[in-house]
């Protein structure tokens, strides 16, 4: 998922390096949160574990 | 129907008392350090930019037109254990300073700083920019949601 960065002025899209994407959790961004969730789905192994992800994104 | 001014036309009005202008993260003129624009799904507004290099002296600014007069700044913020203090500069000059540290973290605060004099209309530069952090704190993160001019008078 990209995320809008701006470095001296100028924005350019790009993927959250992992420590980015840890101090943006932290404030609830939601394309984090949703990478996240399709992360979770992807390693999902049983109905159960794709439920506890779509809850935890939405709790 | 009333006539309104037209929008991006270049032509601006004295702005009265109780107008705000908001001034979101996207509005940034220029930046010092790195800060992310995203989205947030429980904040006021649903967006919030922070400074990624987590670094004393990160800034923004923004190129806004303030009418003569005295203001009410209201700054939407986090509060973290890792956040700097965060100042607000009218045309290098310090209005307002912000400790952003708490020991735990919350979102949507309403910090605000009143009697901000603007003494001569005009195209104004304010700058956020991180200036040092609590003793406590652990670093320098400046995340905001937005910033809002209230003139009161």
């Amino acid at each position: 998922m990209k995320l809008t960065f701006v470095s001296n002025g100028k924005a350019t899209k790009r993927e959250a390096t992992v420590a980015e994407k840890a101090m943006l959790k932290t404030y609830q961004s939601s394309e984090i949160l949703n990478e996240e969730l399709i992360n979770d789905i992807n390693n999902a192994t049983d109905l159960q574990s794709i439920k506890n992800a779509i809850i935890k994104r939405f709790s | 129907m009333a006539d309104f001014p037209p929008q991006g036309s270049g032509n601006v009005t004295d702005t009265g008392a109780g107008s705000h202008v908001t001034l979101f993260p996207t509005a940034y003129n220029t930046t010092n350090g790195t800060w992310s624009i995203s989205t947030s799904g429980t904040d006021f507004f649903n967006i919030f930019g922070t400074n990624t290099t987590a670094a004393d002296a990160d800034f923004m600014t923004f190129e806004v037109y303030l009418s003569a007069g005295t203001y009410t700044l209201i700054f939407y913020n986090f509060h973290n254990s890792n956040n700097g203090i965060a100042d607000v500069q009218i045309d290098g000059v310090e209005v307002a300073s912000f400790d952003k540290y708490a020991s735990s973290g919350s979102g949507n605060n309403r910090d605000s700083q009143t009697g901000i004099t603007v003494s001569s209309s005009g195209l104004k530069t304010v700058k956020l920019v991180v200036d040092g952090k609590n003793a406590s704190s652990s670093g320098y993160q400046c995340p905001f949601n937005c910033l809002i001019f209230w003139r009161t008078a």
